[in-house]
């Protein structure tokens, strides 16, 4: 799934706003981009597009903080 | 689509009303008005195996799939009239059993989690502070690293068995920089230096099973009881409601199949004016409001156990769920006073206790109110 692929899915699904400006290090979490329902969103939009399970406990700042990083950790499922 | 039950499970549900209605019933109406939690009717529904119930067969439970748990839960509910104990039962097992599972060690499970099904050690899931509420993250609790300890300071509120737990899930911050992404779980003893277990507050409903606040001062917290990783006490917590929003209110449904049977029977055998009074629309059409919503609950909970069941997303049938069971079981209780009359006014009945211990299932675990944000955000609004 690449970068672009998640950031449109944000843009379209999320923040209801095909135009909206994400950078691919740009905060999402602190900066309440993402409430918790859309990561829980997110999560689930990705797994099912991935055909793959991502653990709750992976679901952190480290791993979600940005399109770079969400990106990253797919890399390692 | 196939809505049947196998032999094995109708024997199951029979056995489980049967126990429910004998063993775990008695002084109600005492217990109510004092507000007094019995360890003993928690121990024999442990023996029965009830806190089992969902557990893998490899940790020590029976591995009932969560359909047949929700309707065993459901059976439960029909024959104990105590919605406090049943209540409480359903937290244990998908609040804090549901947490151990998934996110807890070998070492941890095997310390908390066979005490835990044999009834002997109860575990409060410590989530609520006064400054946070529907606002869950908004918490300030805070766990801050010393070496191969956490030290624990937290004020925690309206924590179902906090006076009376043996240990609790808490949930505090490790980096209060980082907003709801920088909270972590802990297992902490409740014997713990620090730790406080204030008394038990009264509240409406739901007054056999105890809630109270927690204190944590400076509690040292060994390393190896972080539940799960650090950082990751939002997904913990996100993850066991969404559990518990599923599940939690199964027992509601054997209350409203009780509720329904005593309506259909009073309203048969009370005369008034030469006839029953189920005779008059008024009360009829209330117990047929009754049924309808008893089976439509039904097919919500068993989609939203089947879904979770099976790995599949229910976020949003876990919130149509926990909203539709509270207030179907609310809208029941009222009906049933409705067709009681004075009778159904008195505490000896039972019949306003249901509806007292119905408001509770509108607030906890999430209120209606916060399950219908979940609702309307997942339909994009």
């Amino acid at each position: 799934m690449t970068i672009d692929q998640i950031r449109q899915y944000i843009q379209e699904e999320l923040l209801l706003d095909e135009t909206a400006v994400i950078e691919d290090d740009q905060d999402l979490l602190l900066s309440e981009t993402l409430d918790s329902l859309s990561v829980t969103r997110l999560v689930q939009h990705l797994e099912s597009e991935l055909g793959a399970t991502i653990p709750p406990e992976d679901v952190t700042l480290e791993n979600f903080s940005s399109l770079a990083s969400i990106h990253a950790y797919l890399g390692t499922l | 689509m196939d809505f049947s039950w196998t032999e094995e499970q109708e024997r199951l549900v029979g056995e489980v009303t049967e126990f429910a209605r004998n063993e775990l019933a008695s002084d109600l109406v005492e217990r109510d008005a004092q507000g007094s939690f019995s360890r003993d009717l928690w121990k024999r529904a442990a023996d029965y195996g009830v806190l089992g119930w969902a557990v893998p067969v490899d940790q020590g439970g029976a591995g009932y799939d969560l359909v047949t748990t929700v309707r065993l839960l459901e059976a439960l509910g029909e024959g104990c009239p105590d919605n406090g104990l049943t209540f409480g039962l359903g937290a244990q097992m998908w609040g804090v059993q549901t947490a151990l599972l998934h996110f807890g060690t070998p070492e941890q499970v095997e310390r908390f989690l066979p005490a835990s099904m044999a009834g002997e050690s109860l575990t409060a899931y410590c989530m609520t502070e006064e400054v946070s509420g529907s606002d869950a993250f908004g918490l300030e609790g805070t766990a801050i690293r010393d070496g191969d300890h956490y030290v624990l300071n937290a004020e925690k509120v309206l924590i179902t068995f906090g006076p009376v737990a043996d240990a609790a899930i808490v949930f505090a911050k490790t980096n209060p920089e980082a907003g709801r992404w920088g909270l972590s779980a802990f297992l902490v003893d409740a014997n713990a230096s620090g730790y406080t277990a204030h008394p038990v507050e009264s509240k409406m409903g739901l007054r056999t099973v105890p809630f109270g606040k927690v204190s944590l001062r400076d509690v040292r917290v060994p390393k190896d009881q972080l539940l799960g990783k650090e950082g990751a006490g939002a997904s913990i917590f996100t993850f066991s409601q969404g559990w518990e929003r599923s599940l939690v209110l199964a027992p509601q449904l054997g209350a409203m199949q009780r509720q329904l049977d005593d309506c259909v029977q009073f309203a048969r055998t009370r005369v008034r004016a030469g006839q029953s009074i189920g005779k008059h629309q008024a009360v009829s059409h209330r117990i047929a409001d009754m049924k309808l919503r008893l089976e439509t609950g039904r097919l919500l909970l068993y989609k939203t156990a089947w879904l979770q069941q099976n790995g599949r997303p229910n976020l949003m049938e876990a919130a149509l769920t926990k909203t539709y069971l509270g207030e179907c079981f609310r809208d029941s209780c009222l009906a049933a006073i409705a067709i009681h009359g004075g009778d159904g006014y008195k505490t000896a009945q039972g019949v306003e206790r249901d509806l007292r211990d119905a408001i509770g299932g509108l607030i906890y675990g999430g209120t209606t109110d916060i399950q219908r944000n979940i609702v309307a955000g997942l339909l994009g609004l």
